[in-house]
């Protein structure tokens, strides 16, 4: 436990089993007070475990979880000073909006003669406190623009209005920490993008400490402070969005950041497609010599190319266009080379007449930004880009 | 693509003859239900109503017109009356201890973890189990001098009871049997609604202060079994009201009419004393009582939708 250092979120060598399988190894980072950070990871990957052990509603095995540098082990998981939105909402239907936002409040500062409808009159105290809940409902939607519907039970909400008050219920508890467990997956992809950037917007403006499941990279990348990436229970990589996208640490994390596709050609496969007067300077792939380099060269759609002759002196795969896939303004061009091996570049669309599947051309790929990877997976070497 | 567009029929686009086949084909498919439905529910039910104005007697050749006479009788014969009363106090009593007893009983079995299946199985013994059968077990166990149940008092030096012959307790022993009767019923259908409950319901619940005990049953538990609490308390009421084989079994209506309630009284009235006139009028009355508690509650499951 970092001493009181103010810590947003200190996790600490968090290990989650159930029977024989083990959902979280060991996992450890820590969240800066008021920086958003999202645990991107496919189904499964232990993402939505992590987050409900933070929030106590899955039991841990062993390790640590600080939530503002308080230990919350012996703590109920309403005491935690923490609040969580499940991707599913959980309002509950029985309730109107107003008493759903009310609830948390209703739940923790009124007193068991307080919650009885009527009977709470009859209590200074009670009156009081319902004065001041009914008051800061009345903040908290005003500030997520809720307020047309409060009266209305969830059910008769869209997705939207239902996150939103999802998010409210969240807000009003004034937590440490805020859990969001893919909040957004249940939404269409332009209601997504809108309330992405609002809900960023929301968490900057009230510096809420913030932790974000999604298994959506593109989501990842666009409002988090830093990302962790965690694969079948491990955390793989922990860095900004910039870092993640330059240097990525194994092929594994690469892969799943370069969707729909990531290249990846064998470095002795490369090394004997280098064209013609090699001779003189050396290949650098990603700082690594391609004369000396063993693994797999990964390249992004968005640096390759395909020409219809390979550049003298750089390395160019011979290819055959298989199919295009329309994206808009840029769309990805599927090839296949003498190997047999799938390949994809981006190229902006005009250009797409000029590639009819069955044509043939040279793959070819921007040196600097492709990056090579040992057999085990991880960087051949150490380097900066 | 095709099917998927034929099976969806667009009444504004249908043309005069394809509406008339339509409805001709829907009559059709319903004329045999409806029939049934006739023949054996709404013909019956519409003769009580016709017999129970009337002075009919079983065997009798003809029967006269008496007006509201038989109803009469059951707010002045005493016989009728105290039936009446009887079958008001056994519901008032049987129906929330089964109803609340149900739902306590399905919680508790719900949390109870690896003995689930033989709790469940326990409390569902009574509902398969012949009554009649059942019924020599509860005279041995409630027998006077040899049972189980005055050895119990007579541990806990308490006087022996007649359970089943004293006018005062008879009732409320059948009562008591009532509810071990219907108990297992309705545990099963709670516990089927408890399963219906999103789970991450609880664990916001549990988030917002309310984890366990009363603050979950009352944020939670109790308001997601609304529909479910509805549908057990009107069948049980329905069939507290109609209880019959308790009565036939264990008392016979004695002691001394103490136990008599209206279904067997309607059976005594038709049966025994051939007083078809009398027996409808009683017959009536269960089923207007019957046919308001299953309005209400459709009518307050339409409301909440």
């Amino acid at each position: 436990m970092t001493e009181r250092s103010a810590c947003g979120l200190t996790v600490e060598d968090l290990t989650v089993r159930y029977g024989e399988t083990t959902a979280l190894h060991g996992i450890g980072f820590v969240v800066e007070p008021g920086a958003l950070v999202s645990i991107l990871g496919p189904s499964g990957c232990g993402k939505s475990t992590l987050l409900r052990a933070i929030a106590g509603l899955e039991p841990v095995t062993s390790g640590h979880v600080a939530v503002g540098g308080r230990d919350v082990a012996p703590l109920r998981p309403a005491q935690r000073g923490v609040a969580f939105v499940f991707q599913s909402y959980a309002l509950y239907p029985h309730m109107t909006c107003r008493a759903n936002l009310a609830a948390p409040l209703v739940m923790t500062e009124l007193s068991a003669l307080g919650r009885v409808p009527l009977a709470w009159r009859l209590s200074s105290t009670a009156r009081r406190t319902r004065h001041s809940i009914a008051a800061r409902v009345e903040r908290t939607a005003a500030m997520l623009e809720i307020e047309p519907f409060l009266d209305r039970r969830p059910g008769a909400l869209s997705g939207g209005q239902r996150q939103r008050v999802a998010l409210g219920r969240a807000l009003i508890r004034e937590p440490d920490l805020f859990l969001l467990d893919e909040p957004l997956a249940n939404l269409d992809a332009a209601l997504r993008q809108t309330t992405r950037a609002e809900l960023r917007a929301l968490q900057r403006r009230l510096g809420a400490t913030t932790l974000f499941v999604t298994h959506d990279q593109a989501e990842a990348m666009a409002i988090s402070d830093r990302v962790i990436v965690m694969f079948d229970g491990r955390i793989a990589q922990v860095g900004t969005p910039d870092d993640l996208y330059r240097t990525p640490a194994t092929l594994q994390v690469a892969r799943f950041l370069s969707q729909p596709h990531l290249n990846e050609i064998p470095a002795d496969v490369l090394r004997d497609a280098i064209g013609i007067a090699t001779a003189g300077r050396p290949i650098a792939v990603g700082g690594v010599p391609l004369r000396g380099a063993t693994g797999i060269v990964a390249v992004r759609p968005e640096h390759a190319e395909i020409r219809e002759a390979a550049r003298p002196g750089l390395p160019g795969l011979p290819v055959t266009v298989t199919e295009a896939e329309h994206g808009g303004a840029d769309s990805h061009l599927y090839l296949r080379d003498a190997g047999g091996r799938r390949l994809a570049v981006r190229l902006p669309s005009e250009r797409l007449p000029d590639w009819p599947a069955g044509r043939a051309g040279v793959f070819g790929f921007r040196l600097d930004a492709a990056r090579v990877f040992g057999d085990a997976g991880g960087p051949s070497r150490a380097m900066a880009s | 693509m095709r099917a998927d567009h034929r099976a969806r029929w667009r009444p504004e686009l249908a043309t005069a003859p394809e509406i008339r086949h339509r409805r001709r084909l829907g009559a059709a498919l319903a004329l045999p239900a409806a029939l049934t439905l006739l023949v054996l529910v709404i013909g019956p039910s519409l003769a009580v109503l016709g017999l129970s104005v009337t002075d009919y007697r079983l065997g009798m050749p003809g029967a006269n017109w008496v007006g509201a006479a038989n109803y009469a009788a059951l707010a002045t014969d005493a016989g009728l009356r105290g039936s009446l009363a009887n079958t008001f106090a056994f519901v008032a009593v049987v129906a929330p201890l089964a109803v609340f007893g149900g739902l306590w009983v399905a919680i508790l079995v719900a949390g109870a973890g690896r003995a689930r299946g033989l709790a469940q199985t326990v409390f569902f013994l009574p509902v398969t189990a012949t009554l009649v059968a059942m019924a020599t077990a509860w005279e041995v166990l409630l027998h006077p001098s040899f049972g189980m149940a005055n050895a119990l008092l007579g541990v806990l030096g308490l006087p022996a009871q007649r359970f089943l012959s004293d006018p005062n307790l008879a009732l409320w022993t059948l009562a008591v049997l009532a509810v071990w009767k219907l108990l297992g019923y309705n545990v099963l259908l709670f516990l089927a609604g408890l399963a219906t409950i999103d789970r991450t319901l609880y664990e916001a619940a549990a988030l917002d202060g309310a984890e366990a005990g009363w603050r979950r049953f009352t944020l939670v538990t109790w308001p997601m079994l609304a529909p479910v609490t509805l549908f057990v308390t009107v069948i049980t009421l329905i069939r507290t009201f109609g209880e019959f084989e308790l009565v036939v079994v264990l008392t016979n209506g004695g002691p001394d009419g103490a136990t008599e309630m209206v279904l067997f009284t309607l059976y005594q009235e038709a049966f025994r004393y051939f007083d078809i006139g009398r027996a409808s009028a009683l017959a009536a009355v269960f089923l207007v009582f019957v046919m308001a508690l299953s309005l209400t509650q459709i009518w307050i499951a339409e409301r909440r939708r």
